[in-house]
Formats: C-alpha cells, structure tokens, sequence
C-alpha cells in the first residue's frame, strides 16, 4: 500500500496530522505498527482470526481517539495500550481461547509439539492480569516502565504480577523446568 | 533455606531492571551464594522454555493488510459521513429558527406602518387651523370624498 509519508516522519507527527484529518497519516502509523500489533493480539488472544479482529477494533478506537491523544507516552505505548485492553475486553466476552488456541506446533518431534502446547495452554490458563505482563514482558521484551505505562499500573505492582505469573507457570510447567 | 537478601531483586536482575550499580552487586554476590545462582537459573529456563516454544507470526499477511486498511477507511468514512449529519442538522435547526423568525417578524408587520403615525402627528398639529383635521388622514380623507359626493 503505498502511502505519502516516509520513515522520517515521527510517529507523534504522523499522529498530530492524522488528527487534523489526514487519513494518509494514519495508515501510514498503522503500517509502522501493524506487525508489532498483531503478534501481540495473538499472543493475546490466542488466534491470528481474533486478533486480526482486535486489531482492527484497537486501530478503529485509536483513530476515533486521536483527539485525545496528548503525546504524554509515545504513540508505541499509546497503541500499545488500546489493543491489550481491546485484547482484555474480547477474552472476557468470549472466553473461548482454550477451545481455539492456534499457537501452530512447528514440526518438531513428539516432544516439542508436546512442550509448545503444554507452554501456550498454560499461559492460556493465566488470570487476564498476569497473561498480559508476562506476554509483555517474555515476548515483547517490554521493561518495567514501559509495562506500566501501558497497564497504567505502579512499576511494584507490575513486578508483583510478573513474580506470581511466573510462579504460577512454573507450577504448571515444572515437567519442562530441570 | 533462610532467604537471602538479594533473592526479591533476582526477577529484576534477570529482566535488566536494575541500574548497574545493583547489578554490579548482584553479580558479585551470585558467586557466593549458591541459592541465588540456582533461582536466577530458573528464571532464565522458565524465560526460555516461553520464548522458544511460544511461536507468534511475523506479522500481517498482505491480504490482512489490505482488510485491515479497508476497514479502517470504511470507518473513516462512516465518521465523515457522521460528521455531515451532524453539520446537516445544525444547518436544518438554523434554517428552522430563521424561518420562525421571519415569521414572527411579519405578525410585527402586520400592525400600522410607522408612516402611519406620522400621518396622525401632522393632522394633530394641524388640527387648531382645521377642526377637521383632528381625525386620521385617511378618516379626513373619506369624510371629505363624501362631503365631496353629496354636493351637487
């Protein structure tokens, strides 16, 4: 999709434009975002059918909030933040990712077939609080502050979330744990 | 095991969460202390064992893509498309409140014109040289046509 603006524009620009009406300006940061984005949504959710469908809801919420948008945390943490509560608002009115979990087994042995399922259920299984630190902080390598700022939580309770997320996978994954 | 001091800042150590002062401090101390270096392992393989075994996709496929922005120009437009509606009957109660006004004005109109009164003041100061003239002009001026029609 070619698009008018180039890497060089900052994110906050491209923000400020697209909330004057400058529609281009918008996709032009949902094609910066877009990836990152969905993996999130998958690892959220569990699917790449419902998280496209978050996805687009979060970009939905996010175009129609951008007048609010105050540049206060960066349009990273900003999108960031739309799509794990649109993530969180989805599992609570379906609750059926442990039907549809996809988390697709790479053809692995028996074994590590076994291990990805068992990794990706427990996570599953996880309360909404402690899915979204761990996934942002195991697979988007988020720092405290920045998980924060998204869960608009202190950086002590965010830790706290994190010790008792782990400790609870580590329960559940202690046949995998030496 | 009575808990070591260092073990509650273990979890931040392993996530890169200190400042290199307390990290300094926790790398010097894990040598000595064998129960921090075997928690800080089972940090480590429970990060492991998530990242390698959890597999996202890379990203949106192209047909994804194209939906996702499809989509989103359709809720564009479903804003503009509101935002003129939203125009359209600010416009509509505008028009409404002038025509109202317009005709409340004309309920106005309808009482004697100011040229009317004018009239009366004039025949009023010329009443003492014209003892006819204390009645409206055009009250004078229908008395006087029918003075006008019974002379022969």
């Amino acid at each position: 999709l070619a698009r008018n603006y180039t890497n060089e524009v900052e994110d906050a620009e491209l923000a400020s434009r697209a909330a004057h009406g400058d529609a281009d300006a918008f996709h032009a940061l949902v094609d910066r975002h877009a990836d990152r984005l969905f993996r999130l949504a998958v690892a959220l959710v569990g699917n790449s059918a419902d998280a496209e469908d978050v996805l687009q809801e979060s970009l939905i919420g996010a175009f129609r909030g951008l007048s609010g948008f105050q540049g206060r945390s960066s349009v990273k943490t900003w999108l960031t933040r739309i799509l794990v509560n649109q993530a969180a608002k989805f599992r609570r009115s379906k609750r059926k990712m442990a039907a549809v979990s996809e988390f697709e087994p790479s053809p692995d042995k028996a074994v590590g077939v076994a291990a990805k399922m068992d990794v990706n259920a427990a996570i599953s299984e996880l309360s909404p609080e402690h899915r979204q630190v761990i996934v942002l902080r195991e697979l988007e390598n988020m720092s405290y502050d920045e998980i924060a700022e998204v869960l608009q939580v202190p950086q002590g309770t965010v830790e706290s979330r994190l010790h008792r997320a782990r400790e609870a996978l580590r329960e559940k994954l202690k046949a995998y744990l030496a | 095991m009575a808990e070591c001091e260092y073990q509650n800042s273990l979890m931040a150590y392993h996530d890169g969460s200190l400042d290199p002062q307390r990290s300094a401090q926790i790398e010097s101390h894990l040598a000595q202390c064998p129960g921090c270096s075997a928690e800080l392992a089972r940090l480590r393989s429970l990060s492991q064992l998530i990242q390698s075994n959890v597999s996202l996709p890379a990203g949106l496929s192209q047909i994804a893509r194209h939906r996702l922005h499809a989509r989103l120009d359709s809720a564009m437009d479903d804003g503009i498309l509101r935002a003129a509606r939203f125009i359209s009957a600010i416009a509509a109660c505008v028009v409404v409140g002038c025509s109202i006004g317009l005709l409340r004005a004309r309920d106005v109109s309808a009482a004697p014109p100011p040229w009317v009164d004018v009239a009366v003041q004039t025949d009023t100061a010329a009443a003492s040289a014209n003892p006819d003239a204390s009645t409206p002009a055009a009250v004078w001026y229908l008395a006087s046509a029918n003075r006008s029609d019974e002379s022969p």
